[in-house]
């Protein structure tokens, strides 16, 4: 009795204001996703959005610290192709452009990648405990702050007396006339100091990624008559083709774009741009120029190009990886 | 090809997946493995296709002990519960795989594939990845994967779970008769008992990782060992009713407070010899008790379950709870009264504490 009263009411109510009601919930679905967003927005465009346009807009202009408060830089009256043309006939370009690809090129393909996987597949075939444990062990190198991680690799190159490995190895072994390493070697260590660094992160994901394939996979294999290398090449890596590309296009952007531990380790050095590295490049035009003169307009042509560079990688590797066939169609059962 | 199990055990830590198992089968049988779930059939399957190292104990193909032999040596095929088809090959490459390992020819390949195809009909869909499969298709396939390598002895391990019931019961049609026809000795894990009792030659029944019967099942059905056996097979399940062993006039009677029944004078001096300290389990199947007798145990029609072919009817007889089939048309209703016969020919009996049967040795 009192229900159907109660439901008598509320038809009532409903049909009295039809419109007003619905309005009022279709501006709240229709606005409630954009409020959420917007904090979001407004961080992404103040810190990304804004910066990227602005960058964008000094690469064509000759802004650095002796015109800086005279120069209109917004206005397109003061915008050249200049700095352009600067980049691509400068005299060490191609020497920068041939450290920036073996640079990357290199700790991609033996640390990031390659040694990441290696270890992946090591730690994820033997007892699991000592497995993860080895893994924690070498996160240790991300853990440590920058500077800390680069003064000990210093303290290890260093020359005979002090040099961890000139004294305790190079030495008695009678390698090597006891110099600095950094100075002997300094691709060597660029890449070493760069990619144990890079592998955690290849190995973290690699092998997670390795852990979810179904055991019953393996067994297959197994059984089917796989050695544990077959088993790997047939089944493992077809199976974390989606990380390995992930990892493979995430780590090349940020080697492409990453200098801080060359700048710590050999400042581009020792010889005349002898490591000096596409990013490293901008970060001294626009920074620290050795003539003292920050020229900001000249650093945001390189970083430009740079951005342009990674974009284009980054299609090529989807490309390589068939992305499109990494997405399957879904299953539609027909029996 | 013969397979042996000999006080075969398998320890994960503290637990004993298998604990002592021995079994003899012979060349071209085909074995089922039935038991509840964690009995430790997946692990006996796995030792024997070589993945898992035996605790103890050891395996033979004919008279060869393969305990550290690969699996890859091993001739056998498996099919998985999951299937265990890789997702990232077609059919064909998934079909292919063992003898794209053997470094056959391509012409070879597909000379196979299209024989191992054409036994399970599945030609047309050999371009196909696993994700555009029906469940019924993968398991076809993953089965062309194990028949591929013409293999000594054929692993399944409850290949039939995936399906649904229709396609289920055509598939165990068509899987006995392909196993007929190849003659390859095969062992079937399954937790189904009519899967298990339609399918195979012999069963071996496993319970916490002993095996507790290994038979016909015909045997397994109607001349259970133990207490386990005989609750486990038969569905409706066997009515088990503790009773105890009572000397009256001259005759041997099962007794409780309900029930009182009369043990034929033919096994009446075996009973009375085995049975330790007379509290014994009675077993009988429903099928096994007629109701409506004019004479008998007073009883109340309980609930009525018209099953098509047979009526399931459950009765109260003081406290017990009994299940008796019955033909149609049964026409009592909830709370009548009926009478039960109970066919003492056809009873088991069990020992209460050791819960072996005492007509079997
Ligand atoms: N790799 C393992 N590590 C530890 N314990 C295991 C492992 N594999 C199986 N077990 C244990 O061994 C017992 C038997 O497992 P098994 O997989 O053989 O059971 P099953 O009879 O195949 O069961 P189901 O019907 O559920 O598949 C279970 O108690 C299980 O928990
Ligand atoms: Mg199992």
């Amino acid at each position: 009795m009192s229900d159907n009263f109660q439901l008598e009411r509320e038809r009532s109510s409903l049909s009295s204001f039809p419109d007003s009601k619905s309005l009022f919930s279709k501006l709240k679905s229709g606005l409630l996703p954009y409020a959420f967003l917007t904090p979001t927005l407004i961080v992404v465009t103040l810190f990304f959005f804004i910066p990227l346009v602005m960058v964008f807009i000094l690469s064509f202009t000759n802004l650095d610290m002796t015109n800086f408060g005279i120069l209109k830089w917004w206005q397109p009256a003061n915008w050249t192709l200049d700095n352009y043309v600067k980049i691509f006939t400068n005299r060490f370009f191609p020497r920068i452009l041939n450290n920036t690809l073996m640079y990357v090129s290199m700790t991609l393909i033996f640390f990031n990648v390659g040694m990441a996987l290696v270890i992946a597949l090591i730690t994820t075939n033997i007892n699991r405990r000592v497995g993860f444990t080895f893994r924690l062990i070498w996160l240790m190198c991300r853990l440590t702050p920058v500077v800390v991680y680069i003064m000990m690799w210093k303290a290890l190159a260093g020359p005979a007396p002090m040099g961890v490995i000139n004294k305790h190895i190079l030495g008695p072994l009678g390698i090597g006339t006891g110099e600095y390493l950094l100075n002997t070697n300094p691709w060597l260590f660029i890449i070493l100091v760069n990619g144990f660094i890079g592998a955690s992160f290849g190995m973290i994901i690699f092998s997670s990624a390795i852990e979810a394939i179904p055991k019953d996979y393996m067994i297959a294999s197994k059984v089917d008559g796989a050695s544990t290398w077959q088993t790997i090449r047939y089944i493992t890596i077809p199976m974390i083709r989606w990380p390995l590309l992930f990892v493979t296009t995430y780590q090349t952007l940020s080697l492409l774009t990453s200098f801080e531990q060359i700048l710590l380790l050999t400042n581009g050095g020792p010889g005349l741009y002898e490591t000096e590295v596409w990013s490293l490049t901008a970060y001294h035009r626009a920074f620290s120029s050795y003539f003292g003169n920050t020229q900001w307009g000249y650093g945001s042509a390189w970083a430009v190009v740079l951005v342009i560079i990674g974009i284009v990688m980054a299609i090529v590797y989807l490309r390589v990886f068939k992305f499109n066939e990494l997405i399957q169609e879904p299953k539609i059962d027909q029996l | 090809m013969e397979v042996r199990l000999k006080n075969l055990s398998k320890h994960f830590g503290k637990v004993k997946a298998v604990n002592n198992f021995n079994l003899e089968i012979n060349d071209g049988e085909f074995v089922a493995l039935l038991g509840p779930s964690g009995c430790g059939k997946t692990t006996t399957l796995l030792m024997i296709a070589g993945i898992y190292k035996p605790t103890a104990g050891g395996i033979y193909f004919g008279d060869k002990i393969v305990n550290e032999v690969l699996p890859k040596d091993r001739k056998i095929g498996m099919v998985f519960q999951s299937y265990a088809l890789y997702p990232h090959m077609t059919a064909f490459d998934n079909i292919t795989f063992p003898l794209k390992l053997l470094r056959t020819p391509k012409e070879e390949r597909e000379k196979r594939v299209n024989e191992v195809a054409k036994l399970v009909q599945i030609e047309e869909l050999l371009d196909r990845k696993p994700a555009e499969l029906s469940g019924g298709q993968q398991q076809r396939v993953a089965l062309c994967r194990a028949l591929i390598k013409k293999p000594d002895i054929l692993l399944l391990d409850e290949p039939l779970s995936n399906l649904d019931a229709k396609l289920r019961t055509l598939m165990r049609a068509e899987l006995k008769r392909l196993q007929r026809r190849l003659g390859i000795t095969t062992i079937f894990v399954t937790h189904d008992q009519v899967e298990a009792m339609t399918m195979s030659d012999k069963i071996a029944l496993l319970q916490l990782g002993k095996l507790q019967q290994y038979s016909s099942s015909d045997e397994l059905y109607n001349r259970p060992v133990n207490l386990f056996v005989a609750g486990f097979i038969g569905s409706p399940p066997m009515n088990l009713i503790d009773v105890s062993l009572e000397q009256e006039e001259g005759k041997l009677l099962l007794k409780n407070e309900d029930i009182t029944i009369e043990i034929p004078s033919k096994i009446s001096k075996l009973i009375q010899s085995r049975s330790q300290d007379n509290k014994i389990v009675l077993g009988i199947r429903p099928e096994n008790i007629t109701i409506d007798h004019k004479r008998g145990e007073e009883a109340e029609v309980y609930v009525v379950e018209p099953m098509g072919m047979q009526v399931l009817v459950t009765v109260k007889l003081g406290n017990l709870q009994i299940k008796v089939l019955t033909a149609p048309p049964f026409t009592k209703k909830m709370g009548e009264e009926v009478k039960l016969h109970f066919n003492v020919n056809k009873i088991h009996l069990f020992d209460k504490n050791t819960e072996k049967s005492l007509l079997l040795n």
